[in-house]
């Protein structure tokens, strides 16, 4: 899947791409963190932070593929969470 | 003996247990333990339901000749091959030989799930995916299975033994229930990838044996 930068949505473009944002990163995060049993307090705290990381990371890039996206956020999450970090790396390697 | 093989047989395969694992995951985050939980249960009552229909179909087709056996005992002997060379993909992690393809579109659904229907279908779904290494196992049982003349014995035989097909998807469950998240559990399967892929290996090939020699012990 390939992804364009551009407005906060889930929905695939007419190019068959996908936004990204820094808000759709905030939220994915979110969400990962709740399933890892992340209080969202503290998970709320670094994912802006993240995100934004994440995204000046990507920007450098003229095509971002799924796999970038969670490589650039693997990167950045080293430095917060380890758990979460973890399952950003071996998202695609679970089956 | 054949049919604790061929629960341990069932017990390591890892194709079930890695879904069960990803859609568990997706579904804490989006909607919160307690749904996934519902959810989770429902995905083990499909993949259950799928596992009896094809052994009560592998039990309904198989007819008693020799043949059966001895195709039954070549493909554990193939599989024994195949598991302890194919079964997990090099490298890090615990891939495995499912075409990328499959595994993306079966994510991806596990992902997109929301109601417990799909979830049911879900498992029914990721567990024919698996069949190539279960089918001859049904076989299998249902030669020992034939053995036995009351016709309770024999459902109970096929009863167990199919549920020992969705025990490591009830375990994953009883582990998130007990804290641990997809981290703790995939670094447990990480860990152990080398001893189910030898596991495999070994129970395939004594199975075989114990298949082909069956009939010669009666």
């Amino acid at each position: 899947m390939l992804y364009n930068f551009g407005c906060v949505s889930d929905q695939f473009g007419e190019n068959g791409m996908r936004s990204l944002s820094i808000r759709a990163l905030e939220a994915e995060l979110a969400r990962e963190a709740q399933a890892l049993g992340i209080p969202s307090g503290a998970g709320e705290s670094f994912a802006h932070l993240v995100a934004k990381k994440a995204m000046r990371r990507l920007k450098q890039r003229e095509v971002v593929t799924e796999k970038d996206v969670d490589m650039a956020l693997y990167q950045e999450l080293k430095n917060y969470n380890a758990d979460l970090a973890y399952v950003y790396k071996n998202r695609d390697i679970i089956i | 003996m054949i049919l604790i093989v061929a629960m341990l047989i069932q017990a390591s395969l890892q194709f079930l247990p890695g879904i069960f694992l990803l859609f568990h995951h997706d579904a804490c985050g989006k909607y919160g333990q307690a749904r996934a939980r519902d959810l989770g249960a429902y995905l083990i009552l499909g993949a259950g339901t799928m596992m009896a229909i094809v052994m009560t179909t592998v039990f309904l087709i198989s007819p008693d000749i020799e043949i059966v056996k001895w195709g039954t005992g070549g493909a554990l002997v193939a599989l024994s091959l195949v598991s302890l060379g194919f079964y997990f993909r090099k490298g890090e992690g615990t891939r495995l030989y499912v075409s990328r393809r499959t595994v993306r579109i079966l994510t991806k659904r596990a992902r997109e799930t929301k109601s417990l229907s799909d979830a049911f279908v879900l498992g029914m779904v990721a567990s024919t995916v698996e069949l190539v290494f279960l089918l001859p196992v049904y076989f299998a049982v249902v030669i020992e299975a034939g053995k036995f003349y009351d016709h309770v014995a024999r459902a109970g035989i096929l009863i167990i033994v199919g549920l020992a097909g969705v025990l490591p998807l009830i375990l994953e469950s009883i582990l998130f229930r007990s804290g641990l998240n997809l981290v703790d559990v995939q670094k447990i399967r990480a860990r152990n990838k080398h001893f189910c892929r030898i596991m495999l290996g070994v129970c395939y090939i004594t199975l075989a044996v114990l298949v082909i020699s069956s009939g010669r012990m009666a």
